[in-house]
């Protein structure tokens, strides 16, 4: 007997090039003492490199930080129970926690978050949400590959993407988001909303101030939603200025109902495995809905209780953001130049873990085909895994994720030798 | 303004029924034994609350379990960082462990068919979506959890066809409520995809026998259908007849074992909701591969699946573990049935979950869902306890309500109990005229709390005849 028609497409997916590099990775990890010849994981967007200075606090605070404001271990306090959308405690340190990565002065309000397992079922949510099955959002592109899981498998929401375009340093163009719109009227498809990510993945840019306020104008006209996915806020480097949605909206801005900001602590903490997630809306209707979906997808009460205890020591998160930027600039910097070296240029990143690198002029044919041949080729003959752009769904043929926040600087060299090899002409 | 979707503003979520007015009388007026003597005293929540200083002792003496300590810390950076959607190995087979021990290791549960959710309520909708497409429907007996209704319908389009089973036969499910419920579908142009039970039962705390099992196996592979079996209460048999498993059956009886899955979670049996641990455990490959792409929205956080695989990965404390928490289990029970039949009210005899499935029919004006709906009130607003009516659970026999006794201290459990008997005492008088002597008085309630307790169907196996505290309040 057939299980759903709708999953059928979910079980195929199993063999893109992301999966098979992560596959890969798996069964060959890179060691620098114990597997040398391994494969270099650089398609995985995770932070390793400000993790010990959580660990050092968790060491130093261990006790009290699973004991809350009691003395004593209550398996009561914590087992039982709790508010599907996050105990208001760990609201209220998060909301801290947003305010002082986005700096400028922007206040986060606990009572507008809604707390998920993660940024996935976050994303997913605010899909349910914003609209119907069959309806559609804009999401520029490249864009972060997981959308197509989080916005589509189980809601039925269509994604139309928005291509932007090396001659644009891959920013956002309004003019082609209301081209995409009005062709999507056309087709009787109706758009709610437009899912952006900023900083932007995969390519890192940080949208301007004036961009933002263009898009605010024009979700205005077409009356639909934005979501601003910014979950890697805290993980800026470089010396461009980071704005937030939050601080384009006014609190009596009517146009702060369409306005709809997902954030989590996977990447800008480094704790994927702690499912961390946040919806920060002004708009009271989507907050109701939200919080009840959150029973499907709820934080474990012992993870909260332990970062509610992290996130409320203001210092040690203060240090932490400024050390993490500090190690993420110095990577991305020396990968960079690793790079140039080889001649291959890449878009200039404000934040996020990757280096969305232009390899076009090494690929044996400007197409798709093309990409995943190189992509095949620096797996199997460099052993290095990175992601080629169409997983990330970029219409330009030749461009490459590669993420840098595994590394140490040590690899750094190791990869350039790799990458090389394979890019050398066979004798 | 701007729109937003259907599901959000629409009333899927299903808190705008009645049954939630009971949670809200709670809620603006919770019991406290000091600071609200007189508040409402949570009797809807179905959580296992007696086994807490078990498990705070395991936790105490095991510092490395956690990773908030000096043993457990050198843990962290790995666990962090772990957001693998297969779950860590050594979780999955502590879970598998855990399940195939629950089941006295009758069966063996293997741990790469355990697939990680956002609790059973996270792990009821993935099936769903796993299983059915929107429009299709799912067989479900009666009374079941009113939560059903929401978590496989809200976000999924499926639609929940009630077995109808009735309180003549203690609410079997029997082939002709299975085959009448099938053919209802059929008329109304629903595809059936499969069949929902519960076992033990929520609310009737009751488990299934190898007969119906059997049974029920049977007519799902006849009709080809899934078999989803909801088994989270499965450690809470607190006495005989022992539990049987569909795992079990399946070993049993010739079976497709691509309709087989199971639905579990450690929020009952462990009474750790908190930690938000679901489980889908499937025999359809392709069913464990789409659901462990899914679990992406519900995964467990790795340092709860860290605590958990230290915690039942220990056959010491696992063994003491489920032999404790059955005692207590039926020691609540025992004196809280024990405690009703003392003021005449009786209940389906059961011997697992969280609760009883009360029986006040006899207390109804009418044998109407307004009686019961006026009754429950009273109970609410009068007696100060939230149980939830019968009619929440789509019973088709006014006078049920579902009691939680496993959720509060001795203490609390007494107050409950003085409250009940308050009230009963009151309705006792009340249904006695003025005019009448006392002796011919105690007659009467007398004999109306034989018929009311005694007939072999509700009484309890652990009710001995007590004497009337009637006669105990006027000797």
């Amino acid at each position: 007997v057939p299980i759903s028609t709708r999953v059928s497409g979910i079980v195929k997916g199993a063999d893109s090039p992301y999966y098979v590099g992560l596959r890969r990775v798996e069964e060959d990890p890179y060691d620098e003492l114990d597997n040398p010849n391994g494969v270099i994981q650089l398609g995985l967007e995770e932070n390793k490199l400000s993790l010990d200075l959580v660990k050092d606090w968790l060491a130093e605070h261990a006790s009290e930080a699973m004991l809350g404001n009691g003395k004593e271990l209550s398996i009561c306090g914590i087992a039982t129970y709790q508010p599907f959308d996050g105990l208001m405690e760990f609201k209220v340190a998060v909301a801290r926690l947003m305010s002082q990565v986005m700096e400028k002065g922007v206040i986060f309000n606990p009572s507008q978050i809604v707390l998920t397992a993660g940024a996935t079922p976050a994303i997913e949510i605010l899909s349910f949400c914003l609209a119907d099955t069959g309806n559609a959002f804009l999401v520029p592109t490249p864009c972060y590959p997981g959308f197509e899981r989080d916005v589509k498998w189980r809601t039925g929401v269509e994604i139309i993407h928005v291509p932007c375009r090396s001659a644009d340093n891959f920013n956002l163009n309004i003019a082609a988001l209301d081209t995409s719109f009005n062709q999507a009227k056309k087709r009787g498809l109706k758009v709610r909303g437009i899912i952006i990510s900023n900083p932007s993945n995969p390519v890192g840019n940080l949208l301007s101030r004036e961009t933002l306020y263009s898009l605010l104008d024009f979700a205005r006209e077409k009356n639909i939603h934005i979501v601003s996915n910014e979950i890697f806020a805290c993980s800026t480097h470089g010396n461009e200025e980071f704005v937030s949605m939050a601080e384009i909206i006014e609190p009596e801005d009517i146009d702060r109902k369409r306005v709809h900001i997902v954030y989590g602590l996977s990447e800008d903490l480094s704790l994927p495995g702690f499912r961390v997630g946040v919806i920060y809306s002004l708009n009271e209707d989507v907050l109701a809905a939200a919080k009840k979906l959150t029973r499907f997808s709820s934080i474990s009460a012992p993870t909260q209780r332990l970062l509610t205890s992290m996130l409320s020591d203001t210092r040690f998160v203060q240090t932490f953001i400024a050390t993490n930027r500090e190690r993420l600039q110095r990577m991305y910097v020396q990968l960079v130049a690793g790079l140039e070296k080889m001649g291959i240029k890449s878009i200039k990143s404000g934040g996020g873990f990757n280096c969305w690198a232009d390899m076009s002029g090494l690929i044996s044919s400007y197409s798709e085909k093309g990409e995943v041949e190189l992509w095949e080729r620096l797996l199997n003959v460099g052993k290095v895994n990175v992601t080629p752009g169409s997983c990330c769904h970029c219409i330009e043929p030749g461009w490459f994720r590669i993420c840098f926040a595994t590394l140490t600087e040590k690899d750094i060299p190791v990869l350039v030798e790799r990458i090389q090899k394979v890019l050398k002409p066979v004798n | 303004m701007v729109a937003i979707s259907k599901i959000a503003t629409g009333n899927g979520h299903g808190e705008n029924s009645p049954y939630f007015d009971g949670w809200k009388a709670y809620e603006t007026n919770p019991f406290h034994p000091t600071d609200r003597p007189d508040g409402v005293i949570q009797m809807g929540l179905a959580e296992n609350q007696l086994c807490f200083n078990f498990v705070k002792k395991w936790v105490i003496e095991h510092p490395e379990a956690s990773l908030c300590s000096a043993q457990g810390v050198n843990k962290f950076k790995e666990t962090a960082l772990f957001q693998d959607y297969h779950g860590m190995p050594e979780f999955r087979q502590a879970v598998a462990k855990f399940m195939g021990k629950v089941r006295g290791d009758r069966v063996k549960f293997e741990p790469d068919r355990v697939v990680m959710s956002g609790g059973a309520t996270g792990a009821h909708e993935m099936v769903a979506f796993c299983l059915a497409d929107p429009g299709e429907a799912f067989l479900v007996p009666t009374p079941y959890y009113p939560g059903f209704d929401r978590d496989l319908r809200w976000r999924t389009g499926v639609e929940l066809v009630p077995v109808v089973c009735e309180s003549s036969n203690d609410f079997k499910i029997t082939r002709n409520a299975l085959e009448t419920a099938y053919e209802k579908a059929k008329e109304a142009n629903l595809r059936v995809k499969g069949l929902l039970i519960t076992n033990p039962s929520n609310p009737l705390g009751t488990i299934l026998d190898r007969e119906t099992l059997t049974g029920i196996v049977k007519f799902i592979n006849e009709k080809n259908i899934h078999l989803i079996g909801d088994e989270i209460y499965a450690a809470t048999v607190f006495t005989e007849p022992e539990f049987v498993s569909i795992s079990e059956i399946i070993e049993e009886v010739e079976c497709n074992r691509d309709l087989i899955h199971i639905v579990y979670s450690l929020s009952k049996d462990m009474g750790f909701p908190g930690f938000r641990v679901g489980i889908v455990y499937s025999y359809n490959d392709a069913v464990v591969s789409c659901a462990r792409k899914m679990s992406s929205f519900g995964l467990v956080s790795s340092q709860t699946q860290h605590l958990i695989a230290s915690m039942l990965s220990d056959n010491d404390f696992v063994d003491s573990f489920i032999v404790e928490s059955k005692k207590q289990l039926l020691k609540r029970h025992k004196y809280f049935t024990w405690s009703l039949s003392q003021v005449g009210i009786g209940s389906l005899k059961s011997n697992a979950g969280l609760f009883i499935w009360m029986d006040l029919r006899k207390l109804l004006k009418e044998k109407t869902l307004e009686a019961e709906k006026d009754l429950w009130r009273v109970i609410i607003n009068e007696v100060k306890l939230n149980v939830s009516p019968g009619s929440s659970f789509h019973c088709n026999e006014p006078g049920w309500f579902r009691v939680c006794f496993a959720n509060m201290d001795d203490h609390t459990m007494e107050v409950a109990l003085l409250r009940i008997r308050t009230f009963m005492l009151k309705h006792n008088e009340a249904m006695v005229p003025q005019k009448l002597c006392r002796r011919s008085s105690l007659k009467l309630s007398l004999s109306r709390r034989r018929d009311g307790f005694m007939s072999p169907s509700i009484m309890s196996p652990h009710t001995p005849l007590p004497p009337s505290p009637l006669v105990r309040a006027r000797t």
